[in-house]
């Protein structure tokens, strides 16, 4: 088997973090909670563990930049074991935050009432589906029902 | 025209700017140098122009203020920034005993000609330690200006008036405002509003979607949210109701006067603001407006704020808790008859 040692995320705003360095060697045996590597965000230095037992392979060398998600390494059963190709993440751009944009309702789909109205209408038993007016129905509307 | 510059452009500008014409003016900040240039990226390449003038400091806010204080005594005209500003709560010493008070107690031989900018504001899922609007901590104090443009005002021309002035300015800023664009020309804006601005250096933008004629309700705001009023403004549009919107870009002391002028006209009153609701902005507000314009009043002041809460981190918690576009339209809703 060969697993994967991707870069977790690590802050809101980090898309890139820098390896800084392998603990672990290349064909070194890890043990699973074994130190293996720092990884640098922009706020703090991070260690990566071993998640697994089995000998480190190293894909990104110390000193690079690598995206979140990014495979850096793999750790294998065996010291030959081959390891595929990979392509390399591409993130998907940052949305910019916007508020959820309420779909505007067109005119006389929806009953809109001030809530001094609403509280006559109450009051009185008044249903305001039934007050033939466009727009906002106000206090009045309700009174001259 | 389109004016393409944003809120954080407009800001870097200014500061490159402040400090190309006047040698006295130095930053100071945590990790406001390159390459990082600040968490907003605020300072953002300043450092390479101005490089001994742009200072990193140690994560230690009570001492950087008191160093900037300090400097600001001797001639200098610092501006210091605050990471967020949620942590402006460990510069409060410094603001409150010291900064604010030198001019006062040495019976004016002394002025502290301090900025200190810092960016408020949640709805970025950043919890209850990063989210906050807390501005509202100085309202009590005397000697402090506390400004905080929106997207309608030119934010860099405001922060060099800020850095002009003779006395200690907290300038506010907003997360989400950073990377939108200034709304400065009526290709900027929604084309049913018509805008008109006050001549002040730190003027006070007016909105209206009826031309300021008749209004139904008035809306005060400031800051950040602004653009959530402009929303629900749009959406109470589609129902005929006339509104007017006044956002200062001062907020301490309010521009009053030009408030009241404008205010009058629907005599029902909105006052917006993200900070929590209790002895805020609006509060405020509303006892000038009430000791100072009873007779134009229709209708009881209306206060939409946030819950008297800490931010929560889940995103839809945070939406309910800080005031959104329907808690203005249900406002609106209660202020009208």
């Amino acid at each position: 088997m060969i697993y994967k040692i991707k870069v977790p995320r690590l802050g809101v705003n980090e898309d890139v973090v820098t390896i800084v360095e392998w603990f672990a060697k290349e064909d070194d045996y890890v043990t699973v909670n074994q130190a293996i590597c720092s990884i640098e965000t922009s706020k703090a230095l991070f260690e990566m563990s071993a998640e697994q037992n089995g000998f480190l392979k190293v894909r990104i060398p110390e000193g690079r930049e690598v995206k979140i998600q990014e495979t850096i390494g793999y750790i294998a059963d065996s010291k030959d074991a081959v390891i595929p190709e990979e392509t390399s993440v591409t993130l998907k751009e940052k949305e910019p935050f916007s508020f959820k944009k309420e779909k505007l309702t067109p005119l006389n789909t929806e009953i809109l009432a001030t809530k001094k109205a609403r509280k006559l209408a109450q009051k009185l038993g008044v249903d305001l589906k039934n007050i033939n007016k466009e727009g906002l129905i106000k206090k009045e509307d309700v009174e001259n029902f | 025209m389109s004016d393409r510059t944003t809120y954080l452009q407009s800001l870097n500008r200014a500061l490159s700017e402040l400090l190309q014409n006047n040698d006295k003016v130095i930053l100071f900040g945590e990790d406001i140098r390159d390459p990082y240039g600040g968490a907003f990226k605020v300072t953002k390449g300043l450092s390479a122009k101005f490089p001994n003038r742009i200072i990193n400091t140690p994560i230690s806010e009570a001492s950087i203020t008191g160093l900037a204080t300090g400097m600001a005594l001797r001639g200098f005209k610092p501006i210091l920034e605050i990471m967020f500003g949620d942590f402006i709560t460990l510069c409060t010493d410094q603001i409150v005993n010291h900064a604010s008070k030198f001019s006062w107690i040495y019976n004016n031989k002394v002025e502290v000609n301090l900025t200190i900018r810092t960016p408020m504001g949640g709805r970025r899922g950043y919890g209850p330690t990063h989210s906050q609007t807390l501005e509202k901590l100085f309202f009590c104090v005397p000697g402090i200006k506390i400004i905080a443009p929106s997207l309608y005002h030119d934010i860099g021309n405001i922060l060099k008036e800020a850095v002009n002035e003779e006395e200690l300015v907290l300038f506010i800023e907003n997360k989400l405002d950073y990377p939108k664009r200034l709304k400065l020309s009526p290709a900027d804006y929604d084309k049913s509003f018509t805008i008109k601005k006050s001549s002040d250096k730190f003027s006070t933008v007016f909105a209206s979607n009826c031309n300021f004629t008749d209004p139904d309700v008035t809306i005060i705001t400031y800051g950040g949210m602004v653009g959530i009023v402009e929303l629900a403004v749009l959406q109470m549009a589609q129902y005929g109701i006339k509104i007017d919107i006044i956002i200062p870009s001062i907020i301490k002391p309010v521009p009053f006067d030009e408030i009241l002028m404008t205010a009058k006209n629907s005599g029902r009153l909105i006052i917006a603001e993200e900070g929590t609701l209790t002895n805020g902005w609006g509060a405020e507000l509303s006892a000038l407006i009430a000791e100072n314009g009873f007779e134009y009043l229709k209708s009881p002041i209306k206060r939409v704020a946030a819950l008297d809460l800490p931010i929560a981190n889940s995103k839809s918690l945070e939406n309910e808790i800080l005031p959104n576009e329907g808690d203005i339209k249900e406002a609106i809703l209660e202020v009208i008859e």
